[in-house]
């Protein structure tokens, strides 16, 4: 999926999870917690309880190749690299992203929207 | 409708912007430094309260007035506030985002880099409201570009000279600021905009 410049921030619908949970994805670029604060006023603004959206943040545990590959992404040149590096880096983190994903599923049995942050 | 100010840090433009929209400051004068910087919250915000909404008040139309700090990202608190209002089904005429960034000088930048990055609060305030008195009336029009297009204001959304008269409370006036306008006529929002402040 591709982020655009201007993207930062935007609510990617995914789908809808085995529950019936809507499931979104969220680029924060580089401001996690200024994304949580905002996300958490919003929610507090217009009276909605925190039941109904989870923010879990995907981008914790990135490792080395996952941030290498993202940063020589950057260049056009260099692009074919940062693919493979991402790749890399997204096998070695998949078991720690699907442990993620089980948590997150045993944790949100009763909410309706889950959404998941990604640096 | 909710109206919300934002800027860098949400401590002094989105702050003054906001308490020109309530008439917590004057709008046809420029305040004073004491003024300003008696308004709540001006040069208070922390960069760890970055993204939480301030509730200010309730002007006289009835829409709520906010602020909020997203530092250089408009984009990202304009996308997140958009994504989540369509998630939940808020409609996009019930809320307006203001960014007030653009009225901003080099004076205020310099003040409140002093003031808010680096903590030297006596030097940098002064400059920072010095510089918020340069950019005033360019917040004023701000304001009134945003009152004539959210609109409620009655025939003149403009100029309010209820605000302005000499220690009278305006009679439709709902912010419910405190009585007790001293002599500018100007009143001022008591702490209780922190009542919206994560704990």
């Amino acid at each position: 999926m591709k982020i655009k410049k201007n993207d930062p921030g935007k609510v990617l619908s995914l789908g809808k999870d085995a529950r019936g949970n809507d499931v979104y994805a969220l680029s924060v670029k580089g401001e996690r917690g200024m994304v949580y604060r905002l996300v958490d006023s919003f929610l507090g603004m217009y009276g909605i309880g925190e039941n109904e959206l989870s923010l879990v943040d995907s981008g914790a545990g990135d490792n080395f190749y996952l941030l290498a590959g993202l940063f020589f992404h950057r260049f056009h040149l260099l692009a074919p690299l940062g693919r493979y590096l991402i790749f890399t880096g997204l096998r070695k983190h998949y078991g720690r992203l699907s442990q993620l994903t089980v948590d997150v599923q045993s944790r949100s049995g009763k909410s309706s929207l889950t959404a998941e942050s990604k640096l | 409708m909710k109206i919300i100010y934002h800027c860098y840090g949400g401590a002094h433009s989105s702050v003054t912007a906001a308490a020109i929209h309530l008439g917590l400051l004057p709008e046809n004068r420029v305040p004073t430094r004491e003024e300003i910087c008696a308004v709540p919250l001006y040069d208070r915000q922390e960069a760890d309260e970055h993204g939480h909404f301030f509730f200010m008040g309730k002007d006289q139309a009835g829409h709520e007035v906010y602020l909020t700090a997203r530092r250089s990202r408009p984009e990202v608190l304009e996308n997140i506030f958009t994504g989540l209002a369509g998630i939940f089904g808020i409609s996009a005429d019930d809320y307006y985002l203001v960014n007030v960034m653009g009225e901003v000088n080099l004076t205020m930048k310099l003040g409140g880099f002093l003031s808010r990055r680096w903590g030297v609060v006596r030097v940098g305030r002064p400059i920072v409201s010095m510089g918020t008195q340069a950019a005033y009336f360019q917040m004023v029009k701000l304001v009134q570009r945003v009152k004539s297009k959210v609109g409620g204001y009655g025939e003149n959304p403009v100029f309010q000279p209820k605000h302005l008269s000499a220690g009278r409370s305006g009679g439709g006036d709902s912010h419910g600021t405190p009585d007790g306008g001293g002599e500018t006529g100007q009143k001022f929002l008591e702490p209780d905009v922190f009542e919206d402040q994560k704990k």
